[in-house]
């Protein structure tokens, strides 16, 4: 018996490798040109990755900066609820990847299930992994509508808002000791 | 007669100078920085945790000041108590920082993260 629970203790540690990230970078961007640029970043995106590739990030709306205050207020208040919906998440696959056996970069296929406002969309996108040093580097980008997940825009500001909204990713991760 | 209208122009001309100018204060206006917004909490971080183990979402976006131990540093921030992870604004007020040292931190909760089980921090600044 003994022997049984040392054997998964190091069964763990070899076969669940993971790396993670505590401030992984979410840019949001819905500019239209001539006008205000919309956009901003989230710096502190949680993620964790395993060695087959599995992942799941979560932010907070409100951690999103803009440059403009007034323009982070609406987007947090009127938009995105961010007191009734503090959270986003992403949960899913990168395709045909072994983290650990992984040398420079690598194009992959992201797919899964994003979490907005409490509304769940299954998405699918192309993205790049790559090893930088000890690190892993995933970039990606998503591009969703904002009537996915019951987001109305007024109709006084549909013009200075894009129709789609780019959401890129930027995460370092490290392996988790 | 003539000046009479001058004046009236004048006026007119100045209040909305004047009403442009905080028009435009008010769209235009920067975020805040940390150390503008008021303190919600002050204690040390068992405490917030404490706190906000009643109403999770309690402070989210609110500004607190905490005390605690640093249990490590990283390149991204450091984490006081093992729970509680601070992201700072500038990364080089944390080079002076070291392990197992005792430190005040102002900074604003983003949220509790369920994903790695520690309380978010960023816009984090030193307190002395």
């Amino acid at each position: 018996m003994r022997l049984l629970i040392i054997m998964l203790l190091i069964g763990q540690s070899v076969f669940a490798q993971k790396y993670f990230t505590r401030t992984g970078s979410t840019g949001f961007r819905a500019s239209v040109k001539a006008f205000e640029p919309v956009q901003a970043l989230n710096k502190s995106t949680s993620a964790i990755l395993t060695n087959e590739g599995k992942i799941a990030s979560q932010l907070f709306i409100s951690a999103f900066k803009f440059r403009l205050a007034l323009m982070q207020e609406h987007f947090n208040e009127n938009f995105m609820d961010s007191a009734e919906f503090p959270k986003a998440t992403f949960r899913g696959n990168i395709q045909d990847i072994k983290v650990s056996e992984l040398e420079n970069s690598k194009e992959v296929v992201i797919k899964g299930t994003l979490n907005i406002r409490g509304i769940d969309k299954e998405v699918e996108t192309k993205g790049t992994i790559s090893k930088v040093g000890d690190k892993i580097v995933l970039v990606s980008k998503f591009v969703v509508l904002p009537g996915d997940f019951n987001i109305e825009i007024p109709s006084l500001l549909r013009r200075k808002i894009a129709r789609e909204v780019t959401i890129d990713i930027n995460y370092e991760f490290t392996e988790k000791l | 007669m003539n000046l009479l209208k001058n004046y009236k122009k004048l006026i007119l001309v100045s209040v909305i100078l004047i009403i442009g100018f905080f028009g435009y204060n008010y769209v235009f206006k920067k975020a805040d920085t940390t150390e503008d917004i008021k303190i919600s909490f002050k204690g040390s971080s068992k405490d917030l945790l404490l706190k906000l183990s009643k109403n999770v979402d309690e402070l989210n976006s609110k500004a607190v000041l905490i005390e605690g131990k640093i249990s490590s540093i990283n390149d991204e921030g450091i984490i006081i108590d093992e729970t509680v992870f601070c992201q700072f604004t500038d990364l080089q007020s944390t080079q002076k920082l070291k392990e197992s040292q005792t430190v005040k931190i102002k900074g604003i909760i983003i949220g509790y993260d369920d994903l790695l089980n520690e309380l978010k921090l960023n816009q984090c600044i030193l307190k002395d």
